[in-house]
């Protein structure tokens, strides 16, 4: 296992995989800025804002960005053809399993980027809200869980069609689904429930932040929603089954 | 001889399209968006006016500023995978039609495949508006015009991207790019700097999400960035593609 780990650290040189993060964290946090805060109360709820509008920015930007980073992360055996030669040479479980951790290193670093980028933005821009740090944590934990879902499912993909154009387009329909699912969720008849039918959109009613709109002082209001840990359950073992789901899947390939 | 090369070196990219994922993704993306536009222009109408315009604004809302770029990257970076699949680099760099000539057909092949998506896109806003949305009468010719005027002003996108999957041999880092540049280009329109961000050139082209021209008496500065983008890109690509020696 140790030595598939090395393998895969060795593949990632040159590869710059990091700067592929750094574009999808500036991305994220460029949509949900939106432009500079023009106002003290946009300053005094500077985070709040962002706690609110990312999860939606998440729905757009992170499946196209998990294809991404699936496709990064076979790049080496996609373009050599190698898949077939390593499955002879090492345990494929191994082989999969170390593709995996890298994958969810790599959304340990996202997360970090992100909160980085939050805070540097929160300094540039001088929100005079404090930050609170369990909120930041919630976002960023269920950012994760469910860019891990998303990571596994497309893992899958991956194995069975090695085609990173496939990939990607799946990404973006993926990302538009999700952001048309947000419109429909929006409509008191049909309610929330559309959105847990897609794990692509579920960044969603994982937030813990809701807004409305004030009339009277025409200026938006950030109110805290309690938080769905059943749901996050769910993503984290729906992730686990994906996983299981592709190792048995590489194991069982034909070369 | 060098128009022969050019065409032949069409030929070869059009064979290229063929078969492949690319037109999954011509066909899905305009589809959900324009799923997508119609709903909200049916959901939202007490903001949105009801009429072709309305639904325009709706439609390329989302597709011009978010998808179409990477939609368009995806197009430049299948026209050269094949390119950098195993040493297939060193073959490309031996053969007998001059290196420009590549990066011209190929842009053309592109450009090709967005006039098509733009045309899938109209017959979509023009499908939705009768049979979802039961719009009276048929749209405004000028939203065929902006359909066209998109396809235009995706040249110098079309041509970037090119470049940047010409010197990236991995499929994925340019179409992240464009992303990132279709965001960026978001807010250079909305600061009204479109014009001097290729990203920013489909949105104002299209004209999206405005019922007024956006481009109201700015066509030739417009068509001078395309032109100017355009030049600028292909003759980097032509340049590298000049002194680039053969590579494994």
């Amino acid at each position: 296992m140790l030595r598939s780990v090395r393998a895969e650290l060795l593949k990632t040189r040159r590869r710059f995989d990091w700067l592929l993060l750094a574009l999808l964290a500036g991305t994220a946090l460029l949509l949900g800025a939106g432009g500079a805060p023009d106002s003290l109360q946009e300053l005094a709820s500077g985070y709040s804002a962002f706690f609110y509008t990312l999860p939606i920015v998440h729905v757009l930007v992170m499946p196209v960005g998990m294809a991404a980073l699936t496709s990064r992360l076979w790049d080496a055996e996609t373009r050599g053809n190698t898949r077939k030669l390593l499955f002879t040479l090492q345990s494929r479980g191994d082989f999969y399993a170390a593709k995996t951790l890298l994958g969810l290193f790599y959304l340990l670093v996202l997360a970090g980027m992100e909160a980085l980028g939050l805070l540097a933005m929160g300094r540039v821009y001088a929100f005079t809200e404090a930050l609170d740090p369990g909120r930041l944590l919630w976002l960023l934990v269920c950012s994760a869980a469910v860019e891990a879902v998303l990571l596994a499912a497309f893992t899958l993909l991956q194995l069975r069609f090695s085609s990173p154009v496939l990939l990607l387009g799946v990404g973006l329909g993926c990302s538009m689904g999700g952001f048309f699912l947000a419109m429909l969720a929006d409509i008191g008849s049909m309610g929330a429930a559309v959105l847990y039918a897609a794990p692509f959109a579920w960044f969603l009613p994982l937030s813990d932040m809701e807004m409305a709109w004030d009339t009277a002082a025409r200026q938006a209001v950030y109110l805290p929603q309690p938080r769905r840990y059943a749901l996050l359950a769910a993503a984290l073992g729906v992730g686990a089954l994906l996983f299981l789901w592709g190792r048995r899947a590489a194991a069982d390939r034909e070369v | 001889m060098v128009l022969k090369a050019f065409r032949r070196s069409v030929r070869a990219e059009n064979k290229k399209l063929r078969g492949g994922g690319v037109w999954a993704v011509f066909l899905l993306i305009p589809l959900l968006s324009a799923a997508y536009g119609t709903f909200s222009f049916c959901y939202n109408s007490a903001a949105v006016t009801q009429d072709w315009a309305g639904l325009w604004g709706q439609h390329t809302l989302y597709y011009a500023l978010f998808f179409f770029a990477p939609m368009a990257a995806i197009y430049a970076a299948w026209l050269w995978r094949l390119e950098h699949l195993g040493h297939n680099w060193a073959l490309v760099m031996g053969m007998p039609v001059p290196r420009p000539c590549l990066f011209a057909a190929k842009l053309a092949a592109a450009f090709r495949l967005v006039l098509l998506t733009q045309g899938w896109m109209w017959l979509l806003f023009f499908g939705c508006g009768k049979l979802w949305a039961r719009l009276p009468g048929t749209p405004p010719p000028a939203c065929l015009l902006w359909a066209l005027r998109g396809a235009l002003a995706a040249v110098p996108m079309l041509a970037l991207q090119l470049l940047f999957s010409m010197l990236c041999r991995s499929f994925v880092p340019p179409v992240l790019l464009a992303l990132l540049g279709g965001v960026a280009g978001f807010l250079f329109v909305s600061k009204g700097w479109g014009l001097y961000w290729p990203y920013g050139l489909p949105a104002l082209g299209m004209n999206a999400n405005q019922g007024r021209d956006m481009l109201g008496g700015q066509a030739l500065p417009f068509a001078a960035a395309c032109l100017g983008f355009t030049l600028l890109f292909t003759a980097a690509a032509a340049l590298l593609l000049q002194k680039w020696d053969v590579r494994g």
